[in-house]
């Protein structure tokens, strides 16, 4: 059932069916990454954006069809194999109280480490590697809960990086973030594209921000995917109608040449 | 006459000794097991107030006892008190204290089968222990009780006499009780609760040897249990026997507030008869059953007549 | 508000409590050899000690404290190590064994042992409880688990059918409890917990449980770590969580178990000595674990001790003395997470 295409692609879905319960959220989806590149996946509240991501990622059972890493099905594989090729970091985490950084940072090499934490020192190295990367060095020894939102957001995802995968999955890595740090985040998600060749996966409600950041857009509209392709290519009038019920100016980024949106009213 | 081969000699001297030892040594049965001591013993801690009034009766004062006031314990109930006021507390009944138990070096420890069950192979440890069944025997019983602790600290004719005197007292009283008279409810009245006590309850089934009918027989395996008002109304007893502590303010004073409890016959016709629950329900020994069976008579319970201030509940 | 800017919680910090706590540990156990109704010169303990001194020295001491000192100590330490393994698996710092059936299960197997089986053997007690305490446990997860769902073991659902279940058991061992008045003494003293009539058999019957099951606790504090974050960053770091959390709570179960036949149902030991652990050394296990075991075993220690020597010759549980220290505690807890 594997098709040639998928063992190339870091991770694919194959008439992928997910549910809570008796609710169908994603009802059938066929859906293919590309490696290499920074994806952004777009759409509505409640268009089963996260439930994708987080199947994506392992973290939730699914009521048919499956998902494939370079071809392999994910849940046949070990999870701490999973954990070694692909980090995901969820909404809004929460660590213990008076954990430092650079102790939260240890976590990451957890799927690298056996039934001892001996650390050796490839770990130490990787988990320098990570808190340099995201310019959290100075801030090892602090409490998390001494940071500001966006150098705790860091943090985490300084812990994703130090399990060294080559996929990295963000669930609405920007929210609750303000504008500067938001900024941070995703410039730090594309530098990691660039310079380390990630494979970054994220879900964003800022259309713009997705726009400007990502490499690729998936649109989904009612667990279906709308448009998957160029953000230059799926941004269209026709897109922002159908899948966000919105009217709006697209103009021009001056920087990048991609569109920028600015809606202006409601079709619904 | 034949003579006896070797084997048959050795096998009646075996049986001669078996009898010699089971003569010398004291074998009593007992809720835990069987004791056996080489001879009688003079060192006892009790752990229940009945052995305290067994052991007084028989003129043994233990060297220890369980005597304390605290945990849950009111200590030994009024007509010993005089008696037990040199003797070493050992703590509460539900848990003694071991260390001093055996800082008193007894040679011998009287136990509850019920409450210190648990603990028995620990009060074996420190010495040899006899568990009967004090807190939940009937009057055989711990009349059984008696003899056999009279045989343990080697006064086994002093408890017979004992008992004796207690029947022969018993049967005096009962000539005295007045036939037909209506049957009795008796019960414990605490600040929190009326418990009835049934014709197979210790009390219970003493007022019945003394020849009254107690109208109540046990509620499935329960001897004892709790009564609301309104249950005591439904059984409107004629005649109601409370047991009370003098420094407590039992539940029937609440309702005798009501007039539910001035419906009761027993209390119309001014049947209502109030003991000491200390004396009645925790000594449960010869000594308590002397003194029982003289309220009994002096309370006029037993000839169903207007009982005197003393034993009134008009106080 | 000032934030420190360097970790408040490190190794070396929890090398030192632990240390300390270890010293006042052996410190109090000598002490506690010492102390009893019963007054022993301290000259005749060491000789005691050293298979000297007096027959009745020897035997207070050797025999009847300390295998209660012991008891005292592997019990405190286990419901601490049971209470912080449920707290690190239900995420919830208000979780303790008594929270998910154990203490309810233990305690009304102890009762209708006690009070309507009146011809038991001695000595059952303690199984009676331990069956008790997996039996609750076993209830709870019964009815807590989603079978047909993919959420396997939600902590949440694990707290609230907990609650329910043991206020169910609760109400069965006082219906218990009523029909037998003359034997609420000693169900009690076991329902609030006591190290009273320890002796060397129930140390030995105890030790084996605690040689395993304590080390065992430690390997897990890595595991626990990872729960600790929460089921989504368990599951991504490569953890399963389910075969995880349930191993983690056998272990915890087995531990209060285990306690349960030695002590009973020592109130609030394991909710009240992981949380001051936390507050002592951080939320890593690798560091709350050790010291939780040593602040549980010292506190139950401590209330024995002072259980035996407050009101002598009377026997002050030592269930007691931890509630009364542990319900304010908790008490004030719930106001500041209120």
């Amino acid at each position: 059932m594997n098709r040639p295409e998928d063992l190339a692609s870091p991770l694919s879905t194959h008439d992928l069916k997910l549910a809570y319960g008796t609710s169908v959220i994603v009802p059938h989806l066929n859906l293919s990454l590309k490696a290499g590149q920074v994806t952004s996946i777009i759409g509505p509240n409640g268009c089963g954006k996260s439930t994708v991501l987080r199947a994506l990622a392992r973290l939730r059972p699914v009521s048919g069809g499956n998902v494939t890493l370079y071809g392999q099905a994910l849940h046949s594989l070990p999870s701490k194999e999973v954990a070694r090729r692909l980090a995901m970091l969820p909404q809004g985490p929460v660590a213990p109280e008076g954990l430092s950084v650079e102790e939260l940072v240890w976590f990451g090499r957890h799927p690298h480490q056996g039934r001892f934490p001996v650390r050796r020192p490839e770990d130490r190295e990787a988990v320098a590697w990570a808190l340099s990367q995201t310019g959290m060095t100075i801030f090892g020894r602090r409490p998390l809960e001494a940071l500001s939102g966006g150098q705790r957001q860091r943090a985490w995802i300084a812990m994703s990086l130090a399990q060294q995968t080559e996929i990295l999955l963000l669930d609405e890595p920007t929210t609750y973030l303000d504008l500067s740090h938001q900024l941070e985040v995703l410039q730090l998600a594309q530098r990691l594209n660039r310079e380390q060749g990630k494979t970054v996966v994220m879900v964003l409600h800022d259309l713009n921000q997705a726009v400007r950041y990502s490499d690729e857009i998936i649109a989904m509209r009612d667990g279906e995917v709308y448009a998957q392709g160029r953000p230059e290519d799926v941004l269209t009038p026709a897109l922002l109608t159908d899948v966000f019920g919105l009217k709006a100016h697209l103009l021009s980024d001056p920087d990048t040449g991609r569109p920028y949106i600015i809606p202006y009213a409601l079709t619904r | 006459m034949k003579s006896r081969s070797p084997l048959k000699t050795t096998l009646l001297t075996l049986s001669a000794l078996a009898l010699l030892s089971s003569a010398l040594a004291l074998t009593v049965k007992h809720g835990r097991g069987t004791l056996e001591l080489a001879a009688p013993v003079k060192r006892v801690v009790e752990l229940e107030y009945s052995f305290l009034d067994t052991l007084l009766a028989l003129g043994i004062t233990p060297v220890g006892g369980a005597l304390g006031t605290q945990g849950g314990d009111r200590g030994a109930p009024p007509y010993l008190r005089a008696r037990t006021a040199n003797i070493p507390a050992t703590g509460s009944r539900a848990q003694p204290s071991l260390e001093t138990i055996a800082a008193l070096r007894p040679q011998l420890i009287l136990a509850d089968a019920f409450v210190q069950g648990e603990i028995y192979p620990q009060l074996a440890k420190l010495a040899p222990t006899a568990a009967f069944q004090s807190r939940r025997g009937s009057l055989d019983d711990l009349n059984a009780q008696t003899l056999a602790i009279g045989r343990l600290v080697g006064r086994e004719a002093a408890a017979k006499q004992v008992l004796a005197d207690q029947q022969g007292l018993i049967l005096k009283a009962r000539t005295l009780a007045k036939k037909n008279a209506p049957p009795f409810v008796a019960a414990v009245a605490t600040p929190l609760s009326l418990t009835v006590h049934t014709d197979q309850s210790f009390v219970g089934s003493f007022l019945e040897g003394l020849g009254r009918r107690n109208a109540l027989s046990p509620k499935g395996d329960q001897t004892q249990y709790e009564l609301s008002l309104e249950g005591l109304v439904a059984l409107n007893p004629q005649i109601l026997v409370l047991f009370t502590a003098p420094d407590e303010t039992p539940i029937t004073e609440q309702w005798k507030e009501s007039p539910l409890w001035q419906k009761l016959s027993a209390v119309q016709l001014g049947r209502v008869y109030v003991f000491d629950r200390d004396n009645w329900t925790r000594g449960r020994g010869p000594l308590a059953l002397k003194l029982m069976v003289a309220q009994a008579i002096e309370s006029r319970l037993l000839v169903a007549a207007a009982p005197p201030a003393a034993y009134s509940d008009k106080k | 508000m000032t934030v420190p800017f360097s970790p408040r919680f490190t190794s070396a910090r929890a090398l030192l409590v632990a240390g300390i706590l270890a010293t006042l540990t052996m410190l109090l156990s000598v002490l506690a050899l010492g102390l009893g109704a019963v007054a022993t010169p301290a000259a005749q303990v060491w000789a005691a000690l050293w298979g000297g001194g007096d027959s009745l020295t020897r035997q207070l001491v050797l025999e009847l404290r300390l295998p209660r000192v012991g008891v005292s100590l592997l019990c405190g330490a286990m419901f601490a190590a049971s209470g912080a393994v449920m707290q690190g698996v239900i995420r919830n710092p208000l979780a303790s064994p008594d929270l998910i059936g154990v203490g309810a299960g233990a305690g009304l197997a102890a009762t209708v042992f006690l009070l309507a089986w009146p011809a038991a053997p001695p000595g059952g007690l303690p199984w009676a409880a331990l069956a008790g305490a997996w039996g609750g446990f076993g209830l709870v997860l019964l009815l807590s688990r989603d079978w047909g769902g993919a959420d396997g073991l939600p902590p949440v659902r694990l707290a609230l059918v907990g609650v329910a279940v043991s206020a169910a058991l609760g109400a069965v061992q006082h219906l218990v409890l009523v029909r037998a008045p003359d034997g609420l003494g000693s169900a009690l003293t076991f329902l609030t917990g006591t190290v009273y009539g320890a002796d060397a058999e129930r140390l030995w019957r105890v030790l084996p449980w605690a040689l395993v099951l304590l080390p065992a606790s430690l390997l897990l504090s890595r595991t626990l770590d990872v729960l600790n974050l929460g089921e989504d960053l368990a599951t991504g770091l490569g953890t399963r969580v389910n075969p995880a959390r349930l191993l983690s709570l056998g272990v915890g179960v087995a531990l209060a178990g285990a306690a349960v036949t030695g002590a009973g149902l020592l109130g609030f030991v394991g909710l009240l000595a992981p949380h001051l652990a936390r507050l002592l050394v951080g939320a890593k296990h690798a560091r709350t674990l050790p010291v939780s075991l040593l602040l549980g075993a010292l506190l139950v220690l401590a209330a024995d001790t002072l259980g035996r020597t407050l009101l002598p010759p009377l026997e002050v549980p030592a269930g007691l003395l931890t509630t009364l220290v542990g319900a304010p505690y908790f008490l004030y807890l719930l106001r500041r997470s209120a």
